[in-house]
């Protein structure tokens, strides 16, 4: 499946922002098809955010752009903010794609390929999440200066640090990343998502343990181990 | 200038208009001058639980609409002096009255007494809005079960998102039995996902079903424990330090025992 979405499309956090990097090779109707795959297990979490696209090599016409762009906005909430494209010649700049208000990117500007992609900003939270709230870091990682109780959601590009009790959500690696892992003090929670993985406690183990846990991804499947 | 505290929890059920009228009455009891709102705009039941039904004539709708004056409004509680309800309008609903009104009416009511205790409605939409907008504290009430727990974290975020930040926890209708056998939380494990001050603990008393339906608040019953709670909270608001007894809790819910609370 990871490999699937690597060779259509590919959703990576970059420092300005999220980028939907696109196979040069895929037809249009591939790539709406991967992106529907892609964002399934992604629910709504992404609403409300922009995000840039990435065309590498390969040029779209304008009507497969609205296409692609309504795509995303109708259906996950995403707004388009910039096309990012190869342009190493000339005749391939002027007939660049544009969508009406969203502006075109160049070769020379492409910046992705020196940046360090994902992992790099860390947002902190000094406080703890209560019911209902909902925080996200698709830039890079979390850090949560208290507990996430549950009915909280935390989401994060890269890795979740909670320095208390994780008893809520937590999804690393939210764009993808199964490397990610999610730490916590004391890790209680409701569900737990690295990447495309999820798990849940096994049930009716409530008791309350006072060492700090690290899930991450082993093969198929997110496991759990006591810090040390 | 008294003080306005909103006694909410999120969760229907758990006991927030019982919990105002005894406390709002021991309160008064103590010799403070208290008035208890009620904000429950619709579904109005702070004036049955006091015993007051039958005196009410203007409800808040009325002074906000300018049919009579807040003091006419009030209804005097004729066990104790310096008690006094101010009933909600049974026909309205809770999108007439706006959160500037309410604000505006706590504030008058501040002026002129010493405690302002706003019985909110459950949910968390306008009319909870309405009934926290104007207050200083507030009051969290919650009973040992996960989902009340869960509605009063919310809650809570809810408040001090409105910079409401002076919280106190009321634990309600616990049963110590169940929490020494394990079958329910004890006191730590609601505070370990709260966080927050707790104020005191209401054990689970039949005392409060027959004063609810008498229109007499367990604060005027001796021998009621849930009563003798209430009234040890309106001591603590006061600044009293009054400890809390001790809920020990096992099993089910962990291994660890609760200490000996003690607030202030």
């Amino acid at each position: 499946m990871q490999n699937e979405s690597r060779s259509t499309v590919e959703l990576k956090g970059f420092r300005d922002g999220m980028r939907l990097i696109i196979d040069p090779g895929a037809s249009i109707e591939e790539i709406e098809q991967a992106i529907v795959g892609r964002m399934a297990n992604l629910g709504d979490s992404l609403s409300g955010m922009t995000m840039n696209i990435d065309l590498g090599s390969r040029s779209l016409n304008g009507e497969e752009l609205v296409r692609l762009k309504n795509l995303l906005n109708e259906n996950y909430g995403l707004e388009v903010k910039q096309i990012i494209g190869d342009a190493q010649d000339d005749s391939r700049r002027t007939e660049a794609p544009q969508i009406a208000g969203v502006p075109a990117l160049h070769g020379e500007e492409r910046v992705y390929n020196q940046l360090t992609p994902m992992n790099e900003e860390t947002r902190f939270i000094r406080y703890t999440l209560r019911s209902g709230q909902v925080e996200r870091a698709l830039e890079g990682n979390m850090v949560i200066l208290g507990d996430v109780n549950p009915g909280a959601e935390v989401v994060a590009a890269g890795d979740i640090i909670v320095l208390g009790a994780l008893r809520g959500v937590a999804h690393a690696g939210a764009l993808g990343n199964t490397s990610s892992i999610i730490f916590a003090l004391n890790l209680l929670p409701t569900q737990l998502r690295i990447g495309r993985f999820i798990t849940r406690p096994p049930a009716g183990k409530q008791h309350r343990r006072q060492q700090a846990e690290i899930a991450r991804v082993l093969g198929d499947a997110i496991i759990v181990e006591e810090f040390d | 200038m008294g003080k306005a505290i909103v006694v909410t929890s999120g969760k229907g059920g758990v006991g927030k208009s019982t919990s105002t009228a005894n406390i709002g009455t021991a309160l008064a009891v103590l010799g403070k001058k208290v008035v208890v709102v009620d904000a429950d705009v619709g579904l109005r039941n702070l004036d049955v639980i006091m015993g007051l039904e039958s005196r009410v004539v203007y409800n808040s709708m009325d002074v906000l609409e300018g049919n009579c004056e807040l003091e006419k409004a009030l209804v005097k509680d004729r066990r104790t002096k310096e008690l006094y309800l101010l009933a909600a309008s049974q026909k309205n609903n809770k999108s007439d009255i706006q959160p500037e009104q309410m604000k505006k009416l706590c504030l008058e009511l501040k002026e002129t007494h010493d405690y302002v205790l706003v019985d909110s409605p459950a949910g968390i939409e306008q009319g909870f809005q309405n009934a926290a907008v104007g207050a200083d504290e507030a009051l969290i009430v919650t009973t040992p079960e996960v989902a009340a727990v869960r509605d009063a974290d919310r809650i809570i975020g809810l408040l001090q998102n409105m910079a409401i930040t002076d919280l106190h926890l009321i634990i309600n209708q616990l049963s110590p039995e169940m929490v020494k056998t394990g079958d329910m939380m004890g006191p730590t494990d609601v505070i370990d996902i709260l966080s927050i001050n707790l104020i005191g603990v209401v054990p689970k008393d039949k005392e409060i079903v027959i004063s609810t339906n008498r229109g007499l608040p367990s604060t005027y019953n001796h021998k009621s424990d849930a009563g003798h709670a209430y009234k040890r909270i309106a001591q603590r608001l006061e600044g009293e330090e009054v400890p809390i007894p001790e809920f020990k809790s096992a099993g089910l819910f962990g291994t660890w025992f609760d200490k000996l609370f003690t607030w202030g």
